[in-house]
């Protein structure tokens, strides 16, 4: 059973008023140590991850690395990244595990427009519900560190929790279960930087490394996003891009830092007249050619866009702040929530009927994925019968 | 190993060359990484290809395939020039100042005194010490004066002290035992003078051996003083092969030319940092840089700090393979690193059970427990064990333990254990029904016989062999004559559908006649049992899901087959049908006998009632497990399945399943986890981690140690030693060789190609070999005749150097059927230097045709820096390196996306001569664009 001192939230997406229980405890922080300097690379925290979440397979096709893919996906949340680059003459493979950093300033969640899709934990887990996902994709623009991906099948967003799941019930996430160098470690934000400062004193000390210190290691927790709950110790803190690209000062985009108070409900409901929108669209698919064929995938999506920009075009006569306003008070009624409740669901059933996905669509996502490769018939029957045996 | 995993965390300098531990054995790289992190420990990596290994290194060399003992020979060089060596180890615990027969010669025209060009072997009549005493000054700090005692424990020598010229298959373990109740070892040790025990070189005799009560074993791991192992020595006529002598003699000056320390230096001399340029193409500055680092253990005549060694089968792949093992362990032995914690030679096992495999004898020249298989010559018992079991050759003074005296107490009670009643004293034990090899038999051979049409049939169980071998394209036709193939296996995989191969049409296959039987086996979660790793471990571990569908345990369709077969011998007689139908098969189970009655029976029993009389009180009953093979017997009273597992499970239990945490000295050793052989030692050799008086060169790793009071070494780790042997005998630690000490020179049929080592080139090389272009590769190197046994030379254009091996993604040929391991590394791939890629004018993803001069591989290319063109004897080459895990049955390849040759199409079949393992890494190939 889960935790509830571990999984208490500390902020909401899309939510107007106070966050339920906020302020009242103060949880321990969590945070991941990765020790990049001694990862190898291995990737047992990517089958780690796709085991412990039931990820289904996923085609990946050879593309001059060792790496599993370019880059993360709705199914696959874990990655190392891999890349080659020479220095002075020598040779550097550097191998980031790239996931979610669940940032303590989370910018997926400054930009969601739905309320209770995302939400931050008060030890700094930042969470998608999908149930209240209203796949509007505004979290991937929102993320510096392009780790949220959007399925196709399902209409919604997924990203790495942190297992917040095991974390919830006192275990580690499964990827530091699997380590096997010990490159990850696992445990409250104080002691992680606490091990990762020593870390980084060693590899710098003149004594401890001879010849082969490395003056530039340091500790990546970012700042400019209010640090991070996944940190590194990197050889060259200085060049933190050299790890598959990861930013050096990471910001939240400045419309949503800037208007995220505002724009989220104007967003939310404008999201809702979209949903509706995109349906009709669907149902004749013919009768609007301005949109083609068949409904694209993130359609439902794009008025809500569209209206966030004009919405963003008139700010300078405050029309958006007015309008935001009156629509926040009309939406105000429907969201009625006990005190009490903890992550999802936080939205009515009528409004989520209405703002999100049919129903029928809410099965698990695996078994949706049109992508998914069928794992060839002899071998799904051995699968199966070992199941059943 | 000679030490174990988790030791490696106690070291200061690692080397690790010839194994890609990161990628290979990824969990117990976590040491390695412990290492680095909490001592500052530093890791060299050597490698012809930059790999995830190569990334948490603090220094990286890339060499040239198949140059590596170029590489070990020019730290060896550096380390004597230098004075970074150990000098009292070096003096008290190796044969440095043992004198060589006169006659020997050093390999300087690449061959060294007695060879045979006809026969391509050695007459290693010279390959001997000298016999007699001092012949130098006297000096001071040696110990000597007294020897005496008898011997106490045993140590297999493994790998390390370079014994095991016939140990294991890809001759990684020599295998080190030692016994561990030598606690018992009574042996009031009589000090001597200064004249040494008289050994007079009659080899002892099964009396003589049993007299010795100490029973501690001791094996000679491969370097017995006779005639090596039936397949690699000289199969000559039947002169009785020359033995080691009794009174070796010696100068502790190490001045006189032919001690051995002299000749080593002279014989390295040859590998200065300019010739290892040449050769390996790793430039000097950089190889300076690297020796500085490594032998800096030895800085100013410290001997706290050691130094590791770690490789895997990228130096067992050679057709010089063991002879780069015994470089490493020659450097070992010279900065005094074996025998201590975070030291030693340490081979890494590539399967989760390969070192069992060999320590039960998987390789057809040995018994369960390194025991010599029996040859034609062996016409009885005592001729055989005449000839296995070694007499003690040492220095007047120092003592010997040479536990491999023990042999007959352990071939007689394996005999008792394979044919229970009907082993007796008068028929020899039974030893008549052994069988008796009369050639190689490795798998090469096999495959070569069955080319050939000799062989008719073959059981292969839990191993691929189109895919494994070397020249699979000869695999594949030489199955397509044999007459019956059975394959055990969890997959259909490329040998139990060999007909499918590339390139076999349809109207082909209609002319393969081979009966295929495939029998369903169980994987290895699906069975219990003891897995053994490459620390020793007996682990034993339990069944996790149930075999699926019809797919039957292993031992289950082994019985079912024998039951069988003894059934149809029953009934129908036939040539010789009485090891069949004396084979003991006494299980509650005989259809499927349990794993765990198996290990009791491998783990040995008492079959009447056992006492000691160093151990007044002490009775082993009839029927009960012995504690360890000190208990064993030679006159049928003890029966013994493999004496080096013997204690593994006694009367108190599987010790395999033990899994006690305590680790009090903190150094890892974690005595109550598992059990280790031999004895439940951790460290083997450990007494070499103290100095001549028995004090830990490190006080902060202590490992063993004499204490005074008790008169009896004591220590943390169990010793690998006699146990009251005081320091002032003088016995050698290294209890497995007839010599007590550590061989730098490894005399008479230790190794069939040379009691040093030299460099060769490979097989197939892009240069003559600098040091002696006339004499190139190793003359006595197994090729065969056959003519799909091509060899390509650079003038036929086949002038890029290729290597093979594993990526962490994937598990030999298995994984390539499990959608996980599919989606990590979706297809097959040739890693090429960027500089070659641009010659060729291909980019990554491009297809690219790889051919030698046996076969072609197609797939795409992998662009990569990690893999530079290296400067070889002047002359620009490249290095391309391939995966091997992919073939033409697996998820991918099923659906037709990347239906393949397995990469072995392309490698030789060119032989080691000591552990017959075909030379994988460093043969040459052509690259085309497709």
């Amino acid at each position: 059973m889960s935790d509830e001192r571990v999984l208490q939230i500390q902020r909401i997406s899309g939510h107007p008023g106070p966050v339920p229980g906020r302020g009242t405890q103060r949880a321990v922080e969590v945070c991941k140590y990765i020790d990049v300097t001694t990862c190898i690379g291995c990737k047992a925290c990517e089958v780690a991850c796709v085991e412990w979440n039931d990820m289904p397979f996923r085609e990946t096709t050879f593309d001059n690395t060792y790496q599993t893919m370019p880059s993360t996906e709705w199914n696959y949340w874990n990655l190392i990244k891999f890349a080659e680059h020479e220095r002075d003459g020598s040779m550097m493979w550097l191998m980031r595990k790239d996931q979610c950093m669940h940032c303590e300033d989370p910018g997926c969640l400054s930009a969601c427009p739905a309320d209770g899709a995302i939400v931050q934990y008060q030890n700094g887990i930042v969470d998608f519900q999908q149930e209240n996902c209203i796949g509007c994709g505004y979290c991937i623009s929102g993320c510096p560190f392009d780790i949220p991906k959007f399925n196709q099948a399902t209409k919604k967003v997924y990203k790495c929790t942190l297992c917040s799941d095991r974390v919830g019930a006192g275990l580690e996430p499964a990827c530091i279960k699997a380590c096997p160098t010990g490159c990850l470690h696992f445990g409250t934000k104080e002691d992680m930087l606490s091990l990762a400062g020593t870390r980084a004193a060693q590899l710098k000390s003149k004594e401890a490394q001879g010849d082969f210190v490395m003056p530039n290691a340091g500790v990546y927790d970012p700042q400019s996003i209010g640090g991070t709950h996944v940190i590194y110790v990197l050889h060259d803190i200085t060049k933190p891009e050299l790890y598959g690209g990861l930013p050096a000062a990471p910001v939240i985009p400045p419309s949503y830092t800037i208007w995220k108070w505002l724009a989220k409900p104007t967003g939310l409901a404008m999201a809702m007249f979209g949903v509706v929108d995109a349906r009709i669209r669907r149902a004749r698919p013919h009768a609007c050619p301005a949109w083609g064929t068949p409904a694209p995938s993130r359609l439902h999506a794009i008025p809500a866009l569209v209206c966030g920009d004009l919405l963003h075009a008139l700010a300078p006569v405050r029309l958006r702040h007015l309008l935001a306003v009156a629509l926040s008070l009309a939406d105000a009624h429907l969201r009625r929530r006990a005190d009490d409740a903890l992550p999802a669901p936080l939205v009515r059933p009528l409004l989520r009927h209405r703002v999100s996905l049919p129903v029928h669509q809410l099965v698990r996502a695996d078994d949706l994925d049109k992508d998914r490769q069928q794992v060839r018939p002899a071998h799904e029957r051995v699968r199966l019968e070992r199941r059943e045996a | 190993m000679t030490n174990g995993w988790i030791d490696i965390k106690n070291t200061d300098m690692m080397l690790i060359m010839g194994g890609n531990p990161a990628e290979n054995h990824p969990c117990g790289f976590k040491w390695p990484i412990e290492a680095k992190k909490t001592r500052n420990a530093k890791m060299i990596v050597v490698d012809p290809r930059f790999t995830r290994t190569a990334a948490t290194a603090d220094l990286f060399l890339q060499i040239r395939a198949g140059a590596d003992i170029a590489f070990l020979g020019g730290l060896i060089n550096y380390a004597i020039e230098n004075n970074r060596i150990a000098k009292d180890y070096v003096l008290n615990y190796t044969n440095a100042a043992f004198l060589v027969k006169e006659g020997f010669k050093l390999p300087e025209d690449g061959l060294f005194s007695g060879f045979d060009a006809t026969g391509a072997s050695y007459d290693k009549e010279t390959w001997n010490y000298e016999a007699g005493g001092s012949v130098g000054p006297k000096v001071e700090n040696t110990v000597a004066t007294v020897g005496g005692g008898a011997p106490a424990t045993g140590t297999p020598n493994s790998g390390a002290t370079g014994a095991g010229a016939s140990s294991s298959a890809n001759g990684k373990n020599a295998a080190g035992v030692t016994g561990d109740q030598h606690k018992q070892g009574q042996e009031p040790s009589k000090n001597f003078e200064k004249t040494a025990p008289p050994s007079n070189g009659k080899p002892s005799t099964p009396a003589a051996a049993t007299s010795g009560k100490d029973l501690m074993q001791s094996g000679a791991g491969g370097g017995y003083q006779s005639q090596g192992p039936v397949g690699a020595a000289a199969q000559g006529g039947p002169k009785p092969p020359p033995s080691l002598p009794p009174n070796i003699a010696y100068d502790f000056s190490l001045q006189h030319e032919r001690c051995v320390f002299q000749l080593l230096k002279k014989q390295f001399s040859r590998y200065t940092p300019e010739v290892v340029e040449r050769i390996t193409g790793i430039k000097k500055e950089d190889f300076l840089k690297a020796a500085d680092l490594f032998t800096s253990v030895r800085k100013d005549g410290d001997m706290k700090k050691v130094a590791t060694i770690i490789y895997a089968v990228g130096w067992t792949q050679h057709t010089f393979g063991t002879q780069i093992i015994r470089t490493a362990a020659i450097l070992q032995l010279l900065l005094g690193n074996v025998g201590r914690a975070g030291g030693g030679v340490n081979a890494l096992r590539g399967h989760s059970n390969i070192q069992g495999a060999t320590d039960m004898g998987g390789v057809y020249e040995i018994f369960p427990g390194y025991l010599k298989m029996p040859n034609p010559a062996d016409t009885d018992l005592a001729t055989y064990l005449k000839r296995t079991t070694p007499t003690v050759s040492k220095v007047d003074a120092w003592d010997s333990f040479n536990y491999w005296t023990n042999t007959p107490k352990f071939m007689v009670s394996f005999l008792k254990a394979l044919y229970g009643d009907a082993a007796k004293k008068e028929n020899d034990f039974g030893f008549g029904y052994l069988p008796k090899i009369d050639r190689k038999y490795s798998y090469t051979e096999l495959f070569d016989y069955m080319y050939q049409g000799k062989v008719k049939g073959l059981f292969a169980f839990g191993m691929n062999a189109v895919a494994i071998g070397p020249n699979s394209r000869k695999n594949i036709d030489a199955l397509k004559k044999a007459d019956w193939l059975v394959v055990c296996e969890i997959y259909e995989d490329e040998t139990s559908e060999f007909w499918k191969a590339p390139g076999i049409s349809k109207e082909d296959m209609k002319n393969i006649g081979t009966t295929v039987y495939r029998l369903p086996g169980a994987g290895f979660a699906e069975k219990d049992g003891t897995f053994v790793n490459s620390a020793r471990w007996l682990q034993w571990k339990y069944v996790a899901v149930p075999p699926p569908g019809q797919a039957q345990l292993d031992q289950e369709i082994l019985a079912r087959i024998f039951l069988k077969v003894r059934e149809l011998y029953q009934k129908e007689g036939g040539k010789f049908p009485d090891p069949v139908l004396n084979l003991s098969w006494s299980y509650t189970n005989p259809k499927n006998p349990s794993l765990s009655e198996v290990a009791k029976e491998i783990n040995g029993r008492a079959l009447a009632d056992l006492t000691d009389e160093k151990q007044p009180g002490v009775t082993i009953k009839a029927g009960q497990q012995v504690p360890g093979f000190a208990w064993l017997r030679d006159d049928g009273t003890t029966m013994c399945g493999n004496w080096i597992y013997s204690g593994s499970w006694t009367e108190a239990g599987a010790q395999s399943q033990r899994r006690g945490t305590e680790d009090p000295s903190g150094m890892g050793v974690y005595q109550n986890w598992a059990w280790s052989w031999p004895a439940n030692r951790r460290v083997l050799y450990n007494r070499a981690s103290c100095d001549i008086n028995g004090k830990p060169w490190d006080a902060e790793r202590r490992q063993v140690w004499w204490n005074e009071s008790q008169q009896k070494w004591v220590g943390n780790d169990v010793p690998d030693f006699k146990a009251d042997s005081p320091p002032k005998d003088h016995m050698g630690p290294f209890i497995m060789n007839p010599e007590g000490i550590g061989r730098i020179f490894a005399p008479l049929a230790a190794f069939a190609d040379g009691p040093f080592p030299e460099h060769y080139e490979p097989m197939e090389s892009p240069i003559k070999n600098p040091l002696h272009p006339d004499q190139s590769n190793n003359p006595v190197a197994k090729k065969y005749k056959s003519d799909l046994d091509k060899f390509g030379t650079p003038e036929q254009g086949f002038n890029v150097v290729c290597t093979t091996y594993r990526l962490t993604e994937h598990y030999h040929y298995w994984t390539k059927n499990n959608p996980m391991n599919v989606q990590l590394v979706p297809e097959p791939f040739v890693e090429i230097s960027a500089e070659l890629a641009d010659e060729m004018g291909i980019r990554g993803g491009e297809k690219i045709r790889v051919s030698s001069a046996r076969g072609k591989y197609e797939a795409k290319a992998m662009v990569t820096r990690r893999i530079k063109p290296m400067m070889i004897d002047g002359k620009k080459t490249h290095q391309i390196g391939i995966p091997i895990h992919w073939g033409y049955r697996g998820i991918k390849e099923d659906e037709g996306k990347t239906a393949l040759d397995p990469v072995n199409m392309l490698s030789p079949s060119a032989i080691d001569p000591n552990a017959y393992t075909p030379e994988f890494k460093g043969f040459l190939v052509k690259v085309e664009k497709v």
